[in-house]
């Protein structure tokens, strides 16, 4: 076996004898051989080869290239933007640079977006390549710092079927966000699917902090949407500042189980 | 009848503009009392409701037979609550101006706002307090209730801001009354 993919520089000078590790590793990819001691060999020895090996203007394309560099992520990102990084590796993740594989530049995107939940520049990537755009992007932000601004950036470019799925699991966030772009119908249906997942969704206080005095005639719009007795008492407990809403609900509560 | 708006706060710029912002119209026989308010805008939504529905239980309390007396009510009201039913900020955070009239005579008094203006029916605007003076800029709860100011002019809107001393501009402040018939938020 090469002594390269055993991490084992000797006789080999770098940045050099590039070529000669890009041959080898191209070998390699294509013998099915596991690169793991090469890429961390050079990660602590040679980030820079890693780098032009990963992403520089030689470096390999195809999907397996790409998800060998993809493991990885971290020492390249020492020596190279995030951004630029990963646009670089949707660019090499096929032969044929017009049309990327889809399934390889959406294993991009997802480290991408799991890495750095809070960037803009993930956007046009879940635009270019996911069926839902958005998705991944939204999903991976969860529970992070940024989810809140991940959703209003996701909001602004439009992505609202996400938001409205990630809105079904309860993520009020969602909902919110699609209401601040003034998509009022869209935004009330979100609701409806927010607090009919999670009965206790504090719909209310949003909508109040985005829109203000209006939300008391946005959230009259909700109520139709509302499937459970439970979900109905808990707007009501926090809707007493909003006379419609408040008194609409008073009206309907009796009805619902 | 028609209960017009007469109080309105100018609050934050971002995502959520309205964050922890609250309107409370209390009506005590011959007068009506405005408070409007910001309280913990940097939490998320839900904690700062929750700070603004007990500023709004204590303050269903309120009484007096004059503007002044029922506007030292609110403050004594407020100062009664204790810091931790705040949220995490302890009301550290709180703006508020209080509005009371009657007939023709009324009653202003707040805290943390870098300036509050007056629209007169006329369309006229005058700023009433601007940024030096620290008994209405600084921001949270006080340690004894401010001093009121005595306006004569039932007509006129108060326009308070957390942020700014420019002069609000006329849509903006409309923006904020939507409708004339509206009684918003309370």
């Amino acid at each position: 076996m090469n002594k390269l993919y055993e991490g084992d520089f000797s006789g080999i000078n770098m940045p050099k004898d590039l070529p000669i590790l890009i041959d080898a590793v191209k070998a390699g990819l294509s013998d099915n051989v596991d690169l793991s001691t090469l890429y961390s060999a050079l990660a602590t020895e040679h980030p820079i080869a890693l780098c032009e090996l990963c992403v520089g203007p030689r470096a390999m394309r195809g999907s397996e290239a790409v998800k060998q560099a993809l493991r990885f992520a971290t020492a390249l990102e020492d020596s190279m933007q995030p951004k630029a990084l990963y646009r670089r590796l949707v660019e090499l993740s096929t032969t044929n640079e017009d049309s990327p594989d889809v399934e390889t530049a959406l294993a991009v995107l997802d480290e991408a977006s799991k890495r750095h939940p809070g960037a803009s520049w993930v956007l046009p990537l879940c635009d270019k390549f996911e069926a839902i755009p958005g998705e991944a992007h939204l999903t991976n932000s969860i529970g992070s710092g940024s989810f809140e601004a991940v959703c209003w950036a996701h909001a602004k470019a439009g992505h609202m079927k996400a938001l409205h799925m990630l809105s079904s699991q309860g993520h009020i966030e969602c909902a919110a966000a699609i209401l601040s772009t003034g998509r009022e119908d869209l935004a009330i249906k979100a609701a409806g699917a927010v607090i009919n997942h999670s009965w206790e969704a504090p719909v209310v206080p949003w909508f109040t902090a985005i829109s203000g005095p209006k939300a008391d005639q946005i959230l009259l719009k909700l109520i139709p949407y509302i499937r459970s007795g439970q979900a109905a008492r808990a707007m009501h407990a926090q809707s007493e500042p909003l006379p419609n809403t408040y008194k609409l609900l008073s009206l309907v509560l009796p009805g619902l189980k | 009848m028609h209960i017009h708006k007469q109080t309105v706060l100018l609050g934050s710029l971002g995502r959520r503009p309205f964050s922890g912002e609250f309107y409370l119209r209390i009506e005590l026989s011959m007068l009506n009392v405005e408070i409007i308010g910001r309280v913990g805008a940097s939490l998320r939504p839900e904690e700062s409701w929750e700070a603004h529905l007990t500023i709004r239980e204590a303050l269903k309390m309120v009484s007096g037979d004059t503007p002044l007396t029922a506007t030292r009510s609110v403050w004594d009201n407020l100062l009664a609550i204790p810091r931790r039913d705040f949220g995490p900020n302890l009301g550290g955070d709180l703006s508020m101006m209080v509005v009371a009239r009657t007939g023709a005579i009324g009653a202003l008094s707040a805290i943390g706002l870098k300036s509050i203006w007056s629209l007169s029916a006329d369309d006229r605007t005058d700023l009433i307090v601007g940024p030096d003076m620290p008994q209405v800029n600084t921001v949270g709860i006080p340690t004894l209730p401010p001093k009121a100011l005595e306006f004569e002019d039932s007509d006129t809107v108060f326009v308070g801001s957390v942020l700014s001393t420019n002069e609000p501009s006329p849509s903006e402040v409309a923006s904020l009354i939507p409708g004339n018939d509206a009684r918003l938020l309370g």
